[in-house]
């Protein structure tokens, strides 16, 4: 005779459950297959509603790599997110640490401030951005798109979260050990915190990757990243959908790639973490 | 006229003294009781009378030296240092000069280890952690700071490390004030609660870390790590993350991680207090046994008594921030210098019941309800209220002619080897503790007697301890 356990979820709430999340999850990878089911049409049949793209074809594929040196876009788009990501971490890394391993005077104002950055609109600081850009010569350029977004709240916010859950005697046995304060935060706190720290950067990475607003202010004669590429296809006669969807569709590959390299990196990272 | 003086901003721990010469006069011929302190100097409140350079040994007696006695006290280290006037923040410095100066003369050689707590103070806001806190840890001193949670023993500790700057006070590792110096520049090793090891690195990584710190040679490195894991029987481990490991070997990662160093001395912060019961009493022998081979200087905190009995060479017990008694094991449990200390230590506590000394047909006796405690003093004082304490085990069941206190049994626990018996004498709870069976049963009216010299009398007010001070020595000279 076998018993079901006590206060267990009944098998109808396990199926129901199930249910529920195959739904969702159907509904989030639809619009993404849609994508790439669409790039893979004949270039005659992309308004076609067929749930499967047949007979296939790259044609759309070759047209995009044709009329846009996507190669370059995904080169110069890749060299922004990732400098962004890069200095939002640094940045936010040595601010969260400052804020959550030492005492100082007027703390708790400066980290109100930090946050307080946050809650401004990105309208209200996009003018006086352009204009500072302007002033230093940088419109048109990469580092242009890049310099602005070194700094985000949202990064100094999360990882004082995180560091403030750190716990505090490793960094005293590392001071104890003969550690500075900054060989500590290099040699116990970043290798402790690289979950916090990839799940951030991957974050922040995409953000950068798919921003389109601030690009497009800055690069207004090019076309240098993806995003801005894919103005290039949307016209007043109508959109060019194929090769359109076969750029889209280059465009996430990378943040894909991107999310399955540190994917394992980061489940890795969470199983060897010896933090109790 | 016996007056109490407030000594407080030097003493840290009590308030006492009496006015030296009008004591001697008036009880010369018979003695008297002195309340004990633990004090490191104190002064009279003219200002006029000599200091005494208290003792790290617990016991010696608050002795009223004004005016006829100059001899040094009855404790190793201390001595009578000239005139130094009362009051201001002055007379503390120069008096810490003073004691500085005879710390460093009374020692021919100083030892690397050693540390010095110079009126240690730590506020947080209008909390006082630590308060005035003297001590003296000799080279190879295992020095246990105990105490209940709050008492601040961590605090000091963490002070000592350098990972808290005092508020007050100085810190002297061999002699040279570190008061200021970061801690990886001091030449101490600590082992967390927590064990604190680093969850990214390996266990011989976690081992090597201060060595790595020290930019040691990779091969170096390698043989050390080797050799402190083998003394620690962590060989087999040393590719294992702390993750996979079980306490007790965790444990021994940290002891490693610290044993690494050769440093000069080891700060150890409740290691044991996460190990279960029968781990616990094995690391507690290994690491007494580390220590006496290693010849090194310790302090280790716990709140748990029995670690501080088994391992210390002497304890320093503390209550509220300030040190309550410094001492021997057997010096702390069997002189208590307070009531907190009495309590603290021993298990069951000690019984503490309220009476009044009092003489009858010259000698001394302590009297209160059910109770009638001879204390062996042939003296005529005073009458004057106490708090009289004697440990459970000192206590003998015998018939109701020869007993001193008669009560009821309340309860009766069996601990295996031996009997304890909680009873009730008038209004005071009193535990009687000895070989199993005690032969008493509940509703039992039992007489109880205890030799005078398991006595202890502690004065009601301040709690202190209480010393018969015989009438020979305060006759004035």
């Amino acid at each position: 005779m076998t018993t079901e356990p006590v206060g267990g979820p009944s098998s109808v709430h396990r199926i129901a459950g199930h249910l529920v999340l195959g739904l969702l999850s159907l509904l989030c990878v639809f619009p993404i297959y849609w994508l790439y089911a669409t790039s893979l049409r004949v270039p005659g049949d992309v308004s076609e509603l067929s749930p499967l793209p047949w007979p296939l074809s790259t044609d759309n594929y070759a047209d995009a790599l044709e009329k846009n040196d996507v190669a370059a876009m995904l080169l110069n788009t890749g060299i922004v997110a990732v400098l962004s990501a890069f200095g939002q971490l640094l940045v936010g890394l040595l601010a969260a640490y400052a804020f959550a391993a030492w005492r100082f005077p007027l703390q708790r104002l400066i980290y109100l401030l930090f946050v307080g950055t946050w809650l401004v609109p990105f309208q209200a600081t996009m003018l006086p951005n352009y204009v500072l850009l302007a002033r230093l010569g940088l419109l048109e350029t990469l580092a242009g798109v890049i310099v602005p977004n070194l700094c985000s709240a949202l990064g100094v916010l999360l990882l004082r979260e995180h560091l403030k859950s750190f716990p505090k005697e490793l960094l005293d046995a590392a001071r104890m050990d003969g550690r500075s304060s900054w060989t500590a935060l290099w040699t116990v706190v970043v290798p402790a915190l690289r979950p916090a720290l990839a799940a951030l950067g991957i974050l922040l990475a995409i953000t950068a990757w798919n921003e389109y607003f601030w690009p497009a202010m800055v690069l207004q004669r090019s076309n240098a990243v993806v995003q801005l590429g894919l103005r290039s296809f949307m016209g007043t006669e109508g959109n060019d959908w194929g090769p359109l969807m076969a750029t889209a569709g280059l465009a996430c590959l990378p943040v894909f790639a991107l999310y399955l390299v540190l994917q394992r990196h980061i489940v890795n990272a969470f199983v060897r973490s010896g933090l109790k | 006229m016996i007056e109490e003086l407030d000594v407080r901003p030097f003493l840290g721990a009590a308030k006492l003294l009496h006015d030296g010469a009008l004591v001697a006069e008036r009880y010369a011929a018979f003695g008297e009781f002195i309340e004990t302190a633990p004090g490191i100097v104190c002064v009279s409140r003219a200002g006029t009378a000599p200091l005494v350079l208290g003792s790290t040994k617990s016991r010696w007696l608050y002795r009223p030296i004004g005016l006829s006695d100059r001899r040094p006290v009855d404790c190793p280290r201390g001595t009578v240092l000239p005139q130094v006037k009362a009051g201001g923040p002055a007379s503390a410095r120069s008096m810490t000069s003073a004691v500085h100066r005879t710390a460093t003369h009374g020692c021919c050689a100083v030892a690397v280890s050693r540390i010095q707590l110079e009126g240690l103070t730590r506020r947080f806001g209008a909390v006082t952690a630590v308060d005035d806190v003297w001590l003296d840890v000799a080279d190879r001193e295992f020095l246990v700071l105990l105490g209940p949670s709050g008492c601040g023993k961590s605090t000091l500790l963490r002070m000592i490390a350098g990972l808290l700057p005092p508020s007050q006070g100085r810190v002297l590792l061999g002699g040279t004030d570190i008061t200021h110096v970061p801690p990886q520049r001091r030449d101490l090793a600590m082992v967390f609660q927590s064990y604190a090891l680093y969850p990214h690195l390996s266990v011989a990584r976690n081992i090597g870390f201060p060595l790595r710190a020290r930019k040691w040679s990779r091969t170096d490195i390698k043989a050390k790590v080797a050799a402190v894991a083998a003394t620690l029987e962590l060989t087999e481990l040393l590719d294992r993350r702390p993750k996979e490991l079980s306490g007790g070997q965790r444990q021994r990662v940290a002891l490693g991680r610290a044993l690494v160093r050769d440093p000069g001395a080891f700060l150890m912060d409740e290691p044991l207090s996460n190990l279960d019961a029968k781990l616990r009493a094995t690391t507690r022998s290994e690491i007494s046994e580390l220590h006496s081979r290693l010849g090194a200087t310790v302090v280790y905190v716990t709140h748990d008594q029995v670690e501080a009995m088994t391992m210390a060479t002497r304890i320093a017990l503390l209550d509220g921030g300030r040190l309550e008694q410094l001492g021997t094991p057997s010096e702390v449990y069997d002189e208590p210098a307070s009531v907190f200390v009495a309590r603290f230590l021993g298990s069951p506590a000690m019984n503490i019941v309220e009476a009044t000394v009092r003489s009858a047909c010259g000698t001394l006796a302590a009297h209160g309800p059910e109770l009638e405690v001879p204390l062996g003093i042939d003296a005529d004082v005073p009458e004057r209220p106490v708090l009289l304490g004697v440990r459970p085990e000192h206590l003998t069941l015998t018939t109701a002619d020869r007993g001193d206190l008669h009560a009821v049994v309340t309860a009766v626990e069996n601990l295996g080897s031996e009997e304890v018996a909680h009873c009730l004498a008038g209004q005071s709870r009193v535990s009687v503790r000895g070989p199993r069976p005690l032969g008493v049963a509940v509703g039992d009216r039992v007489h109880l007697a205890a030799q005078p010299r398991y006595l202890h009398l502690f004065a009601p007010g301040s709690g202190r301890r209480l010393a018969w001070r015989p009438a020979s020595v305060t006759a004035p000279a």
